[in-house]
């Protein structure tokens, strides 16, 4: 029966949270399908790792560990990773929407020649035909595709669409390690810095709630107003893109189909209008909620829960109230 | 240096989701009164190139895509941006190419031009967002590939400095050339708006239309039963969620209601 692969993003030393929700969904899947849920970790040194994607429901976990993976280039990652797909036969390929996994996925897809499908936030199993169906936002969200692939099915996954799996220390698993050899040759591109971001706190694209502010701020110095809140809901910070051209946040809060891609449990926008390109961004979200003083902006027709008010009142209200609450 | 920019024209992003429909047969969006644009990222390429272009003091920007006539007009507004050339892949038969036909049909054209020392493509299409054919493209031609570049920090006939957008921040890549790139949005590659006399000179260029014969491919390219992945289904989401507003004198009331509401729901 073929199984179901994971590859394990890997972010200095650490399994990034991706993963576990791979896992978390390939467990679901593998269930009705019947099969093996298996992970690739790829790394110079990732063996330590194996343990914890088996207790995150691996059942078997491919290691790909050679000298020239020490740091991520393109070339020599895809030449694991396919080398690692010819392992055994595989329903699903999984990568997680990260900055790697969508420039893999399509070139893998193509020496596979599998069919690929970016930026899911679902995969079902049809009832019927058993095949699966993956879903993902297109038309800027206006509409969701449904979609079919030839195997071995890529799918990249939108971060936090899937129920990461509860661990379980006591699961067991195998670990088999891949032999590479890898010609330094491969590398036709070379990454000669990394110019690191600095984020306090919680990554947008991880966290659980995202508090976003957008062109009714008026100002960056008002962006302290975002933040305070975020910081008690223990949240992320963001900005629509006009609020970042606006230059009052800096481009990597930028939230939307043209920033980051966001699905945390509730979004809060507050003096977002709600473009296209921003509710493209966010339309995975469980809660969106808008804080606005236009009670016709488009922000309201995606909201679940809306406040037509200046923000200025109602934030730091808001922030303050969550203090003694939380 | 020789740059091809690949483009495709979209039905306008910020269309409205009032106005927004679907057909359901052929599973696609309806024009319907949308105008058609340049993909937004791949506006954002052509402008990297012609500053690239301007920067060397030489070089040859081709703006090629493929589509029906209507794809004319992107291609004469890359002109008017001060593309040198423009190359228009007619549209056969109605088939909608998948990603992967796609790649193939623009590695077609570009085999026929001029060798190219660059291919630019934005990072992902303005409709589909899929980000796959810059990718497909580097894979069909055996080049080079580095995706999400917001800079090109120095180019020489050696090849190219480039910044790159990633998870944990920017990336300094050097690439060699030949080589292809996909381009996201920066300050410093917002498309130019073109001058009226522009607009109107362009008007007056040629396009050079080829066809897939003239590419050596025939029409089982586009064959629906040779694409790796099929749209089962397309549709609008019903708008399950109708927003309740909470209710307030002033801010702090209305601020007391959220929070009430967000302990009720379990939001919170």
């Amino acid at each position: 029966m073929p199984g179901i692969l994971v590859f394990a993003d890997v972010v200095e030393g650490n399994l990034s949270r991706t993963a576990f929700e791979l896992l978390g969904g390939a467990g679901v899947l593998a269930e009705q399908l019947g099969g093996q849920v298996c992970a690739a970790v790829i790394g110079e040194a990732v063996e330590g790792l194996a343990g914890l994607l088996i207790a995150g429901g691996a059942n078997r976990v491919y290691v790909a560990e050679h000298p020239l993976l020490a740091e991520y280039q393109a070339d020599i990652y895809l030449a694991a990773a396919e080398r690692i797909c010819r392992e055994q036969s595989f329903e699903a390929v999984l990568f997680a929407g990260s900055s790697a996994g969508r420039e893999l996925a399509p070139r893998l897809a193509y020496r596979l020649q599998a069919g690929v499908i970016t930026d899911c936030v679902a995969i079902a199993v049809d009832a019927e035909t058993r095949q699966l169906l993956f879903t993902r936002p297109v038309y800027g969200g206006k509409a969701m595709a449904v979609m079919t692939a030839r195997a071995p099915r890529i799918a990249v996954v939108r971060p936090r669409s899937l129920e990461p799996s509860a661990g379980d220390d006591g699961r067991w698993g195998e670990t088999v390690k891949i032999q590479l050899n890898l010609d330094p040759a491969l590398k036709r591109t070379k990454v000669v810095e990394l110019l690191k971001e600095e984020t306090a706190g919680v990554k947008l694209e991880e966290a659980r709630i995202v508090v976003s502010g957008g062109r009714g701020i008026g100002g960056a110095e008002n962006f302290k107003i975002i933040q305070d809140l975020a910081a008690v809901l223990k949240g992320a910070a963001g900005a629509s893109r006009a609020a970042v051209d606006a230059g009052w946040a800096p481009p990597s809060w930028q939230v939307g189909q043209t920033g980051k891609i966001v699905a945390p449990d509730m979004y809060l926008a507050i003096g977002i209008s709600g473009a296209s390109q921003h509710l493209a961004g966010v339309s995975a979200s469980k809660h969106i909620v808008a804080i606005n003083i236009d009670p016709d902006a488009s922000i309201f027709r995606v909201a679940e829960i809306g406040v037509v008010e200046d923000y200025r009142k109602v934030v730091p209200a808001l922030t303050r109230k969550l203090k003694e609450v939380i | 240096m020789h740059i091809v920019v690949c483009v495709k024209q979209i039905i306008d992003p910020e269309l409205p989701p009032g106005d927004f429909e679907i057909d359901s047969l052929h599973k696609k969006a309806v024009q319907g009164k949308a105008a058609l644009v340049i993909s937004t990222f791949d506006e954002n390429a052509i402008e990297l190139a012609l500053q690239l272009r301007e920067k060397l003091g030489r070089g040859k920007v081709t703006v090629l895509t493929y589509g029906s006539d209507t794809a004319r007009d992107s291609l004469y507004k890359a002109l008017a941006m001060q593309a040198d050339e423009a190359v228009l892949i007619r549209e056969e038969s109605g088939y909608s190419p998948d990603f992967f036909a796609t790649a193939r049909l623009l590695a077609g054209a570009v085999k026929k031009l001029e060798p190219a020392d660059l291919i630019m493509c934005g990072r992902q299409a303005g409709d589909w967002d899929a980000g796959q054919v810059g990718s497909l493209l580097a894979e069909e031609l055996n080049l080079p590939c580095t995706t999400f570049v917001c800079k090109i920090e120095s180019a020489g006939d050696a090849g190219l400095r480039l910044r790159r957008q990633v998870d944990a921040g920017m990336e300094i890549v050097e690439s060699p050339l030949p080589s292809l790139i996909t381009v996201t949005n920066d300050e410093s590659n917002v498309p130019r708006i073109p001058k009226v006399r522009d607009v109107m000179r362009a008007q007056n260029k040629k396009i050079n239309t080829w066809s897939l014969a003239d590419l050596g491919l025939d029409i089982s390219v586009l064959d629906p039963a040779g694409a790796r992945v099929q749209i089962k289904d397309l549709y609008v989401p019903v708008q399950e969620v109708r927003c309740e507003f909470v209710g307030g004198e002033d801010g702090d009331q209305k601020a007391a209601a959220l929070i009430e509401k967000l302990l009720r729901l379990k939001i919170l």
